[in-house]
C-alpha cells in the first residue's frame, strides 16, 4: 500500500548540504506493522515527515495506494492527510481545551462526518482502546498512557489507512508503554490497520513485524520477526543496534 | 546580569504587546497635550470662561488615569500569566522571589518610560493641533509657536508614575503568593464557569435582561436620580449578561450534540469555553467601557450641534438690549458710546397685538414655550432698518399685507399659515415668511420665535410690549465689554425694581461662550472617549493575542490532522468575532437609545427634524467604528500572520 522509492532530502545551502535522507526505498504491505529504528539524527523523523506530507522530499517519490503523494498539490494534501493518515506523537499533541471524547471526535468533524453519528463512532473506538471511562475528562486530568491511547483513537477513528507513530512511547513509563504497544499490536491484527512507527527503543520496536534500520540517512538493515517469539526478536534487534553503533544505551 | 535579562525581556515584550505599547504612547500623548492646554497662558487668556477648563480636564484626567491604570494592571496580569512558566523556572533555579519581582518591575518600568518619552514628543504635536482648533473656535489666526510646558510634563510624569507603581504593587502579591507548581502549570488549566447550575444561570439571565430593559427605561426619564439608578441597572445587566451567557454555552452544546459536531463549531466553542471565567468578565467590562465611550462621543456630538445652533439662533447683532416697559437706554448708551465703535444703531418698540392666534399656531412647534400671551408686532420701517444693519436683502411690504419674520425651524410651519391678521379695523394678508437670524430665541427679543411685520401706522397704534436697542460695531464685542454692560443692567434692576427685566445679547459673546463651552465640555468628553475606546480595544487585542501561542499550537495540530485553510481561517474569524462583536452589540444599542433621547431633550429648534437626531446617532457610531476598526484590523492581521504563517 505504501511504496517509498529513491527518496532524498537535503538541508542547507548550496555549499553546505546535509543529506538527511539518501536514496531510501522500501515497500509496506497492507496491514503491516513496521518500525523504523536508528540513532538520533539518523533521519527517522525526516522520513516519517516526508511520508506524512508534513515535509516535502527533495527527490524521489512516495506512493500511497498507488497515488504519488509527492505530486499532490498543496491544497489537496490536507484532504489527503485527514482521510488517509493517522498521527501519534511522542508529546500526544492533543488539544488542551477539548475533552478526550472531543479530541477523538475532531478528526471526524474535520472530515465532515455526519454529526449525529459522531458520538457513537467515538464510543466504539474508545471502548476498543479502553478509554471509554474517561471520555468526559480533559487531557490535563488523565495520565500520559491514557492521553496516548486517545491519540491512537484519533488516528484510527475515521478508518485512516496508515497510522504514523513518532516515538509513541517516548513520554510514557514502561508499564504504560507496554500497554500501548500491545494495543497497537491489537489494532494492527484485528482492524488490519497499517502502522509505521519510528522509535529508537528496541523494546518498542520488538512489537513490530518488520524493522528498518537507518544510519546517516541510508537504509542500513532490515529485520523480519516472522514467527519468532518477541523476546528473541528483541535480542536480534539489540544485536543489529550494536553493529549499527550510535546511542543504544537507553535501549538496554 | 539581571538588568540585561530584563532589558531583553522588555524589548521582546514590546514586540509581543505592540498594540498595548502604542496605546500607552497614545495615552501619554493625550494626557500631556490636554494638560498642556490647561497650563498654557495663551489658551487661558482666550476667555475667562476657560477657567473651568482646568477642572474639567482635571476630572477627565482622573478618569483617564483610572482607566489606563486598569489597562496597565490588566496587561501586567496577562504578561505574568503568560510568563508564569518562565518565572517558575527562575524560582526553580533558585533565584529569590524578590529578585524576580524586581526583574518584572524593571521590565515594566522600562516599557512605561519609553512610552512616556515618545508620548511627550507626540503630545507636543497633538497640543499644536488642539491649540489650532481652539484658536479657530475663537476665530484667532493660528501661527506656530512652541512652548515647552514643564508643569504639563511633570504632571504627565506623575500620572504615569502613579499608574505603574499602583499596578506593579497590586501585581506583586500574585508572584509573591504563588507556588512554583502553580506558576509552572498555570497556563494548562481550563477556567471554571462562574454559574454552573442551570437553574441559577437561567434566573440570572432573565434578571439580567430585565434589569437591562428597566435600566434603559430609567436612563431616559430625564430625572437625575432615576438615570443614575438606570445606569447601575445597565452595569448590572452587562455584567450578569455575559457571565450567564458564557456559562450557558457549555450547557447549550451539551444539549445540542449535533450542532457541536458540525463544521468547526467544536473547536471554536471549546477554545472559548476554556476561557469562560475571564471571558465573561472581560466582555462585561469591555461592554461597559464601550457603552461609556459611545455615550461620551454621542453627548459630545449632540452638544456640539447644540452650541452651533445656539450661535445660529440666538442673535446676529453685536449688541441687542431688550427692555420691558422702560424705553430709556441712556445708561447703556453712555458706556457704548465711550467704549465701543458703533457703526450703526437703532432704538425701537415691539408692539402688542390683541390676539394670540399666531402664538397659538406655533405653540406645538416650540414645545408650548410661550414668552408672551399675545402676538408681537413690529413696524415695517424698524424692520427694514434692522435688516439693513444686519446686511440682509431688501424686502417690500405692499398696502394691506404683513410679513412674518421667524426662527428658521418655524419657517416651514409658518409658510403654511395663511390666516389674515386683523388689527383694529384693518385686515392684513400674509405676504412672505423670512427666517434669517433675528434675535428671536429668548425673552425680550424681536418677538418670541416669530414677529409680525406690519405697516408703521398700524403698528404704532398698538400698545408697546417692550423696547429694544440694537447696534453693530466694527470690532467684535469682548467678554469684558459685555460684562460691563451686564453690570449696568444689574445696577438698573437694583435701583429701580419696577423697571422690569432687561436682556442683553451679543453675537460675539454668544460665539465666545459657545467656543468656551465647546472647549470645556466637548474637549474633555472626546479626551475620555478616545481613551476609553483605545483601552477597550487594546484589552480585547491583548486577550486574543496573548492566547496566540496556544492558538498557534492548536492550529498546527489541526493542520496536521488535515484541516484545510478554509476550516482554519473560518475558525479564527469566529473566535475573533465573538470577542469583538459580542461586547459591541449591547453597547451600541444602549448608547444609541440614550443619545436619541438626549437629543430629544434639547430645546425645540436645536434639531430641525428627527433625521438630524439620527444623523448624530449615526455619526457617533461611525466615529466609534472608524477608530475601533483600526484596532480590530491590526489585531486580526497580527493574529492571522502568527497563526497561519504561510498566508499568501
Amino acid at each position: 500500500m505504501l511504496k517509498v522509492s529513491q527518496i532524498e532530502k537535503y538541508y542547507g545551502s548550496r555549499n553546505n548540504v546535509t543529506k538527511a535522507l539518501d536514496r531510501i526505498s522500501f515497500d509496506v504491505e497492507d496491514g503491516e506493522f513496521i518500525a523504523i529504528m536508528g540513532a538520533s539524527g539518523s533521519g527517522k523523523t525526516t522520513l516519517l515527515n516526508c511520508i506524512s506530507t508534513i515535509d516535502s522530499v527533495s527527490a524521489g517519490n512516495v506512493y500511497l495506494d498507488n497515488k504519488n503523494i509527492s505530486q499532490i498539490p498543496e491544497e489537496k494534501l490536507a484532504r489527503f492527510r485527514r482521510e488517509k493518515l493517522g498521527f501519534v506523537f511522542q508529546d500526544f499533541n492533543l488539544l488542551d481545551t477539548l475533552t478526550i471524547e472531543e479530541n477523538i471526535a475532531i478528526t471526524l468533524t474535520i472530515n465532515e462526518y455526519p454529526p449525529e453519528q459522531v458520538k457513537e463512532k467515538v464510543a466504539s473506538v474508545a471502548k476498543q482502546l479502553g478509554i471509554d471511562d474517561i471520555l468526559s475528562k480533559f487531557p490535563y486530568q488523565v495520565s500520559g498512557g491514557q492521553k496516548q491511547r486517545c491519540a491512537c483513537a484519533r488516528a484510527m477513528v475515521f478508518g485512516q489507512s496508515l497510522i504514523l507513530a513518532d516515538e509513541p512511547t517516548g513520554a510514557l513509563d514502561s508499564k504504560s508503554s507496554k500497554n500501548l504497544l500491545e494495543l497497537m499490536g491489537n489494532i494492527n491484527r484485528e482492524n488490519g490497520a497499517t502502522i509505521l512507527m519510528v522509535t529508537h527503543d528496541a523494546f518498542s520496536a520488538s512489537y513490530a513485524r518488520r524493522i528498518l534500520f537507518l544510519k546517516d540517512g541510508r537504509l542500513f538493515n532490515e529485520l523480519y520477526r516472522d514467527d519468532k517469539p518477541r523476546r528473541e526478536f528483541y535480542h536480534e534487534i539489540l544485536d543489529v543496534l550494536s553493529v549499527l553503533g550510535g546511542n543504544t544505551g537507553d535501549a538496554l | 546580569m539581571l538588568s540585561k535579562l530584563s532589558l531583553r525581556n522588555a524589548t521582546r515584550q514590546m514586540k509581543d504587546y505592540l498594540i498595548y505599547f502604542i496605546t500607552i504612547v497614545i495615552a501619554a500623548t493625550l494626557i500631556f497635550s490636554f494638560n498642556s492646554l490647561v497650563f498654557s497662558q495663551e489658551i487661558r487668556s482666550l476667555s475667562k470662561l476657560l477657567d473651568t477648563l482646568t477642572l474639567m480636564i482635571g476630572i477627565a484626567s482622573f478618569v483617564v488615569v483610572c482607566i489606563i491604570g486598569w489597562l496597565v494592571f490588566y496587561t501586567m496580569r496577562f504578561m505574568m500569566k503568560r510568563r508564569s512558566r518562565e518565572f517558575g523556572t527562575y524560582l526553580l533555579l533558585g533565584i529569590e522571589r524578590k529578585r524576580i519581582v524586581n526583574l518584572f518591575f524593571l521590565e515594566n518600568l522600562i516599557i512605561g518610560a519609553v512610552a512616556l518619552l515618545i508620548g511627550l514628543l507626540t503630545g507636543n504635536l497633538l497640543y499644536q493641533g488642539l491649540r489650532a482648533m481652539l484658536l479657530r473656535l475663537y476665530e484667532i489666526q493660528y501661527h506656530f509657536s512652541y512652548e515647552f510646558s514643564l508643569p504639563a510634563t511633570l504632571l504627565t510624569f506623575a500620572y504615569f508614575a502613579l499608574i505603574f507603581i499602583v499596578a506593579l504593587f497590586l501585581n506583586r502579591r500574585k508572584i509573591r503568593k504563588s507556588k512554583i507548581s502553580e506558576l509552572i502549570y498555570m497556563d494548562q488549566y481550563n477556567e471554571k464557569e462562574l454559574a454552573t447550575d442551570g437553574k441559577k444561570r437561567r434566573r440570572l439571565f432573565v434578571a439580567s435582561v430585565i434589569s437591562g430593559i428597566v435600566g434603559i427605561g430609567l436612563l431616559i426619564t430625564y430625572d437625575a436620580t432615576f438615570s443614575l439608578i438606570g445606569a447601575f441597572a445597565i452595569i448590572f445587566f452587562l455584567f450578569t449578561f455575559y457571565i450567564s451567557f458564557s456559562s450557558g454555552i457549555s450547557a447549550y452544546f451539551k444539549k445540542h450534540e449535533r450542532k457541536k459536531y458540525s463544521g468547526n463549531t467544536l473547536y471554536v466553542f471549546r477554545s472559548l469555553a476554556s476561557k469562560v471565567g475571564s471571558m465573561g468578565i472581560t466582555l462585561s467590562v469591555i461592554s461597559i467601557l464601550l457603552t461609556a465611550t459611545l455615550i461620551a462621543v454621542g453627548t459630545g456630538l449632540s452638544f456640539n450641534h447644540l452650541f452651533m445652533r445656539n450661535a445660529e439662533l440666538e442673535t446676529s447683532h453685536s449688541i441687542y438690549i431688550g427692555s420691558e416697559e422702560k424705553a430709556d437706554f441712556s445708561e447703556y448708551k453712555i458706556y457704548i458710546d465711550e467704549n465701543l465703535n458703533v457703526t450703526s444703531q437703532w432704538q425701537y418698540n415691539i408692539y402688542k397685538q390683541d390676539s394670540d392666534s399666531v402664538t397659538r399656531y406655533v405653540d406645538p412647534y416650540r414645545d408650548n414655550f410661550r414668552a408672551y400671551d399675545y402676538d408681537t408686532v413690529m413696524a415695517f420701517s424698524d424692520y427694514t432698518r434692522l435688516r439693513d444693519m444686519l446686511g440682509y436683502h431688501k424686502v417690500t411690504l405692499p398696502e394691506g399685507e404683513y410679513i412674518i419674520q421667524c426662527l428658521d425651524y418655524l419657517a416651514k410651519p409658518l409658510a403654511q399659515y395663511n390666516e389674515a391678521v386683523r388689527i383694529g379695523d384693518r385686515t392684513l394678508l400674509k405676504r412672505a415668511v423670512y427666517y434669517e437670524t433675528f434675535t428671536q430665541q429668548h425673552w425680550n427679543g424681536n418677538g418670541s420665535g416669530f414677529i409680525l411685520v406690519v405697516p408703521d401706522e398700524i403698528a404704532e397704534a398698538l400698545p408697546v410690549s417692550h423696547s429694544a436697542y440694537a447696534a453693530m460695531t466694527d470690532e467684535p464685542v469682548t467678554m469684558t465689554e459685555y460684562e460691563a454692560l451686564d453690570m449696568i443692567r444689574m445696577h438698573r434692576h437694583e435701583t429701580d425694581r419696577d423697571a422690569g427685566y432687561d436682556m442683553i445679547y451679543s453675537k460675539e459673546v454668544v460665539k465666545e461662550q459657545n467656543a468656551s463651552l465647546y472647549a470645556v465640555i466637548i474637549f474633555p468628553l472626546f479626551y475620555v472617549a478616545l481613551v476609553l475606546l483605545i483601552v477597550s480595544a487594546t484589552v480585547l487585542a491583548i486577550q486574543i493575542l496573548s492566547e496566540m501561542k496556544g492558538y498557534q499550537n492548536q492550529y498546527a495540530v489541526l493542520h496536521m490532522l488535515g484541516a484545510e485553510r478554509k476550516y482554519l481561517s473560518s475558525a479564527l474569524r469566529r473566535q475573533f468575532a465573538v470577542y469583538y462583536i459580542l461586547p459591541i452589540i449591547p453597547a451600541a444599542v444602549i448608547s444609541s437609545i440614550f443619545i436619541f433621547f438626549l437629543c430629544l431633550a434639547f430645546d425645540p429648534g436645536v434639531f430641525q427634524d428627527i433625521a438630524q437626531i439620527f444623523m448624530i446617532v449615526g455619526a457617533t457610531l461611525a466615529i466609534f467604528f472608524a477608530v475601533f476598526a483600526i484596532y480590530i484590523a491590526a489585531s486580526y492581521v497580527s493574529l492571522r500572520r502568527n497563526i497561519l504563517p504561510d498566508d499568501a
